[in-house]
């Protein structure tokens, strides 16, 4: 195999793996369901305070 | 913490301070002697209040069920400190191109203190302020005290005594060459072991929390850690002279060196201006407006697409040079594809003030904050469009490219550090959780928001017209300018640029005077009856 054949293989697959990923991110994110959650997390700086190991959920 | 734990951890530090002596006994040149003796002295330092600390029992106070914040305090003491250092070179090395006559002697030319001037701003001033509040919001989010103990102080002080030797290499003429990556070989050595525990730390930390979920915040300083380390490994790969000596050689050469070094030169700017930045953000900015952050789904897209795409963004610092033309191209793809992971942290920034943007009114800290994420959506529209080729051609090598890197770095990542670090002085400093003078604060803003103005402009109108001056021939196909021409054109500019640096740093020595007044416990004498206390 030569470098050039290894290098288009590499980008090739290197670029299904990356756009798969990425919009397997994207979709688990916006799954049904999920908005509640989200909206909670998006509280969480909003939420601590000076109690340590208080809160255990997420 | 145990009592062995401490003797050990004394042993190695007597053992680092043995390793000094002989590495100073023998070494080959006076700067790395030099250094060496620094080693040796922070060693026995650490050692000498190691044990008054034990022998007092001291140690014995600190408890695991509390937030380790000392170590927090320290860091924005430090990144205070180093701000007004680094942003005094600054002014002094645009003044040195002004009027070259401030260049007085070999130590003080600027060659040589510019890169005081850039590691002082980057590594020690957003360095501190990185790492002060990453120890901060790793606590309070994941609802754990920093693991490892004694560590985090090992990482603060060996951070600082990083940035001592790199800033005292640079002034004696010690330097590898390559931009933000100046630091000889031994130093480099240094800065990874550091960092190594650095991340030890903050993964630590993460392992033991309290929570299900980690916050977002910390996931952007996890990969900005994760990636620096990563990149100060690859772009510092060279050979010693000697183990006792200060020269190394690069173990790349010619192309593959050049974009090995723009690899970790632009993602510095990826990962720790930029990144590490924004979870200071997605922490601070909700907890000044007090409101959520505005998408966490938007955060979670925001934190991927820019992992995925910075990594890529590097080669545009090389167009038209002998790199491949297709890496050229891809550099440039990607950097353009930057456009929208950053403008949607931007927008998500913003909009967390929805329902709050009253308070922009009120509170100059959440200004302060407001102004850096759109000086952040200015830059990386700016950035994107310097990358493409055709621009690029005009705007390589002028003063454009500096412009555009201060209107990010003062303008995002100053302005997001400073309103971070006005935050915690009210929250870890002042005994009434109020600052010293809010009024002081709206001054400082205002202070730094002109100098960015003043400087980005200058820079804008002599970057350009560097450029086209550089490019205009005559009919005869002669070129029209010689180089001494452009420069005599920039002086007006110049001085225009130092003056913008200048308010900026007056900003930055009024924020000192506020913060020490702060911990101090007063309160402005005019503003005493105003709202109480600030949580």
């Amino acid at each position: 195999m030569t470098y050039e054949t290894l290098a288009s293989w590499g980008g090739t697959i290197g670029t299904i793996i990356m756009v798969v990923v990425f919009f397997g991110a994207v979709i688990f994110i916006f799954r049904p369901g999920s908005k509640e959650t989200y909206e909670r997390l998006s509280r969480v700086p909003l939420e601590d305070d000076d109690n340590i190991g208080e809160r255990k959920d997420g | 913490m145990s009592l062995t734990v401490r003797w050990l951890e004394m042993g190695v530090l007597a053992l680092g301070a043995l390793l000094a002596l002989v590495m100073a006994a023998k070494a080959v040149d006076p700067l790395y002697a030099f250094h060496s003796w620094i080693f040796f002295a922070a060693a026995v330092l650490g050692l000498f209040f190691m044990a008054r600390n034990t022998f007092s029992g001291a140690y014995l106070e600190e408890k695991e069920t509390e937030y380790m914040d000392k170590v927090v305090k320290y860091g924005v003491v430090a990144t205070v400190f180093w701000g007004i250092v680094g942003f005094f070179m600054g002014v002094y090395v645009a003044s040195e191109l002004a009027w070259p006559w401030l260049n007085l002697s070999e130590w003080l030319n600027f060659g040589r203190l510019r890169p005081v001037h850039t590691s002082a701003v980057i590594f020690a001033f957003g360095g501190n302020a990185l790492i002060a509040t990453s120890f901060y919001v790793v606590q309070r989010t994941n609802r754990a005290r920093l693991a490892f103990g004694n560590l985090a102080w090992f990482v603060f002080w060996g951070y600082q005594l990083f940035i001592v030797l790199a800033a005292t290499s640079y002034v004696l003429g010690g330097s590898q060459s390559r931009e933000y990556a100046e630091p000889e070989w031994y130093i480099d050595v240094w800065l990874t072991i550091v960092w190594v525990a650095y991340l030890l730390i903050f993964f630590g930390t993460l392992v033991k929390r309290n929570v299900s979920h980690i916050y977002v915040a910390n996931w952007f300083y996890l990969s900005f850690i994760v990636t620096i380390a990563m990149l100060h490994l690859g772009n510092n790969l060279a050979l010693p002279v000697s183990f006792f000596g200060t020269k190394s050689y690069s173990l790349l050469s010619g192309a593959p060196d050049a974009i090995t070094q723009w690899w970790y030169g632009h993602n510095a700017v990826g990962f720790f201006l930029t990144a590490g930045f924004l979870g200071m953000m997605y922490y601070f900015v909700p907890k000044q407006a007090e409101r959520p952050v505005y998408s966490y789904r938007l955060s979670i897209v925001h934190f991927w697409a820019l992992i995925f795409t910075y990594i890529w963004a590097g080669p545009h610092h090389l167009h038209y040079t002998a790199l491949p033309d297709w890496v050229q191209t891809l550099g440039m793809v990607m950097s353009v594809i930057l456009w929208m992971p950053s403008w949607g942290g931007m927008i998500n920034g913003l909009m967390t003030l929805s329902g709050a943007w009253d308070k922009l009114r009120t509170d100059p800290i959440l200004r302060m904050m407001v102004i850096a994420v759109a000086f952040y959506g200015m830059s990386t529209f700016e950035g994107p469009m310097m990358s493409i080729k055709s621009v690029n051609a005009l705007s390589h090598f002028t003063d454009w490219t500096i412009g555009h890197v201060h209107s990010g770095a003062l303008g995002w990542v100053g302005m997001i550090t400073m309103g971070s670090m006005y935050f915690l002085m009210a929250r870890l400093f002042s005994p009434s959780g109020r600052l010293y003078s809010y009024r002081l604060v709206s001054w400082h803003f205002w202070l730094a928001t002109l100098g960015i103005v003043l400087y980005a402009a200058a820079m804008w109108v002599s970057g350009i017209m560097q450029g086209l001056m550089w490019r205009e021939y005559d009919d005869q196909g002669f070129l029209v300018y010689s180089f001494a021409e452009t420069v005599e054109a920039m002086h007006p500019y110049y001085v225009i640029r130092a003056l913008g640096g200048l308010l900026y740093l007056i900003g930055a020595v009024i924020m000192a005077w506020n913060f020490y007044q702060t911990a101090k416990g007063r309160v402005s004498a005019a503003e005493a009856e105003l709202a109480p206390a600030r949580a």
